[in-house]
């Protein structure tokens, strides 16, 4: 028997371990109203399922879809009115569960078609939010349009995550760190996040980075990679500005020159906007590319 | 939140609003585990039994209530004033024009509606709700032996990455103890019994040892850390020999494949033996006798794979060395003592003493 079949059984080993127990898909919903919030922190903790952020109507604080299984996970959501501090969340209610099969990670209903838990988080617009994101093995599409986002700390454990900034941020942003570990990255109109410092970890993935939006000045990224790599997406009119850390990892700057110990874009001097890319890489590499602003 | 406690008593889905007459009282024992479950739960609200009536309800424009409403089967509409909380179970909840809720607005398996009212709190909706308290839901026989097959195919994958792993990056030291395995397994194993009852005084001397230093107590917690990752380490990787070793008694290979690809075959073959092992214990624990006697034996098996895999890392130094000669229970002859075999032994010619060739003198035609 060959390798190659001995590693066919052992997939098939995953696919077909025993599924769980019974489920009980239930939904839940919560609405806070508008007030006189001058600021809202959130932190949310997702274990297991699809997790989107959006901006919320414009009277509502804060608004939350949930759908999830109930005998796997319970709904941990509080709100202190104090310090304007929602937690919500789903975690597993049966802490480690080793459920590997593929049905398992989705579930399914009454008819058996698979399907996953979500949660979808509805932020309120105009009021500045600090946000802490955690996610375990979960896709997650968080889309910044139309909120004030003050600062953001994203991990996803395990699964793709999509961020998107489609109009600009109210004011600059403070800081943005997204640590995806597994999965893969993208992110779109970074620009428009009006961001001075971000932070950009990944590992096993790599992913699409795009620089367009609307800021002025200056931006610094540190971006590293493990297994994985990145292509950068600069608008034509942004000088670029990389010193990278290569470890059996390349960088694709066509174009560009090297200063010292950095590379630089042809227009980087006359820039009237510029980023500077702090790129580390072990195993994968980063492609610098240009698009349209 | 306590409704999605694994195993509760009951669940209970409201479904339809019911037609009982309005504003009448909800019999005290079918509401008491309600209002103590909706209590519990963070996402629930606090009531009395006083605040609930059946059926629909509307608190009228000129109505203040100074504590909260709650409807039992019925829709719950407000138009006036309400200081504590707006709750229907099983019905929808309409907060009119002119109505203002200070309290939270919860709807249980129906819909929170404002229609030109206000809420100070938070509205929410629970599509069901689940009574009683948290009890332990007995495990069927399926059940249970599903999740020990699911845990067992868990070790599977785990230990088939480890073992990856380690024909990846330490394949020299894997064969080392692997060959230790082969020649020498009882002193392996009686090797790895001593070792795993040193474990403990071990630890504790380096502990002792670090912490009468100044700059051991510094290092202290590195040197639990690097302990136990030792420890593991050096666990994997005699249980991987003893998985190598297994997978090449069944396909015939006793001398192990160089080559990454065909060790996979081994290695996966030796995890499914011990797989097999531990789901066929597993399978039967409903039975009982029979089930318990499985599991100690999978135990034991396991526990002897894994003290003679242990001890084979102990005595090759983690793979580094061989065996030592001295310890081998019947040395091999030696080559400098071939020439005194005496007689020779199914016409193979006797060996002789080796002597210096001979001069070339040019005498020998």
């Amino acid at each position: 028997m060959t390798a190659r079949r001995f590693l066919a059984i052992a997939g098939m080993l995953v696919l077909t371990a025993p599924a769980a127990g019974a489920q009980s898909w239930r939904t839940f919903t919560a609405q806070r109203a508008l007030g006189r919030e001058d600021s809202l922190r959130v932190v949310v903790s997702y274990g297991l399922g699809k997790f989107l952020l959006r901006a919320a109507e414009p009277a509502a604080l804060y608004s939350i879809d949930m759908r999830y299984d109930a005998d796997v996970f319970r709904v941990e959501k509080t709100y202190d009115a104090a310090s304007h501090t929602l937690r919500v969340g789903a975690d597993s209610a049966t802490a480690v569960r080793f459920n590997l099969s593929a049905k398992n990670f989705r579930g399914s209903n009454s008819h058996g078609r698979a399907e996953s838990g979500t949660m979808t988080l509805y932020l309120a617009r105009g009021v500045p939010l600090d946000l802490t994101v955690q996610l375990g093995i979960a896709t997650a599409d968080l889309d910044f349009g139309e909120l004030w986002v003050d600062r953001a700390k994203i991990e996803a454990a395990m699964g793709a995550a999509a961020i998107s900034f489609p109009t600009p941020n109210v004011h600059p942003m403070r800081e943005l760190i997204v640590d995806a570990a597994f999965g893969g990255l993208s992110i779109d109109h970074l620009g428009n996040a009006r961001a001075r410092h971000v932070r950009i970890e990944a590992a096993l993935g790599g992913g699409e980075i795009d620089l367009r939006g609307e800021w002025t000045g200056e931006m610094t990224i540190e971006v590293s990679s493990v297994l994985g790599g990145f292509n950068i997406s600069a608008p034509t009119d942004v000088g670029v500005r990389v010193n990278s850390t290569m470890r059996l990892a390349g960088m694709g700057l066509k174009g560009f020159t090297k200063r010292g110990d950095a590379y630089y874009s042809p227009n980087y001097d006359a820039a009237k906007r510029k980023v500077i890319i702090i790129a580390v890489a072990t195993l994968g590499g980063y492609d610098v590319r240009w698009v349209a602003p | 939140m306590r409704l999605l406690h694994a195993g509760l008593a009951g669940l209970v889905a409201f479904a339809a609003a019911g037609s009982l007459p309005s504003q009448t009282a909800v019999p005290a024992g079918t509401l008491a585990p309600v209002l103590d479950s909706l209590h519990q739960d963070p996402n629930g609200a606090t009531l009395t039994a006083a605040d609930v009536t059946s059926g629909a309800r509307t608190v009228g424009a000129k109505e203040h209530i100074a504590g909260s409403v709650a409807t039992w089967k019925g829709p719950l509409e407000i138009h006036g004033t309400v200081d504590g909380n707006a709750v229907a179970i099983g019905g929808d909840v309409i907060v009119g024009k002119g109505g203002r809720v200070r309290g939270d607005v919860l709807s249980i398996g129906g819909a929170v509606r404002l229609d030109g009212g206000s809420v100070d709190g938070e509205m929410r909706t629970l599509s069901a709700f689940t009574l009683g308290p948290a009890v332990a839901k007995p495990l069927t026989p399926a059940m249970a032996m599903r999740h020990s097959v699911t845990l067992a195919v868990g070790w599977y994958l785990v230990l088939a990455c480890v073992g990856l792993g380690i024909l990846l990056v330490a394949r020299a030291p894997l064969d080392a103890v692997a060959e230790a395995l082969r020649t020498h397994p009882v002193r392996a194993l009686g090797a790895g019994v001593l070792a795993q009852l040193a474990i403990a005084p071990a630890f504790v001397l380096l502990m002792v040892a670090l912490a009468i230093t100044i700059i051991g107590v510094v290092v202290i917690p590195f040197a639990v850390i690097g302990f136990f990752a030792a420890l593991a380490g050096a666990l994997a990787l005699g249980f991987v020999a003893v998985v190598m070793i297994t997978g090449g008694a069944i396909t015939g290979d006793r001398n192990g494949d160089r080559a990454i690809v065909a060790a996979l075959q081994p290695l996966l073959l030796g995890l499914t033996a011990f797989l097999v092992l531990w789901i066929a214990g597993n399978a039967f624990g409903w039975t009982g006798g029979l089930g318990a006697g499985l599991r100690i034996a999978a135990a034991a098996i396991t526990w002897v794979a894994l003290t003679a895999g242990f001890g084979a890392v102990i005595v090759t130094r983690a793979g580094t060395r061989a065996i030592p000669v001295a310890a081998q229970l019947s040395p091999a002859p030696t080559a400098e003592h071939e020439w005194q075999t005496p007689t020779p032994v199914s016409g193979v010619a006797a060996a002789r003493r080796p002597t210096p060739a001979p001069r070339k003198s040019g005498g020998d035609r």
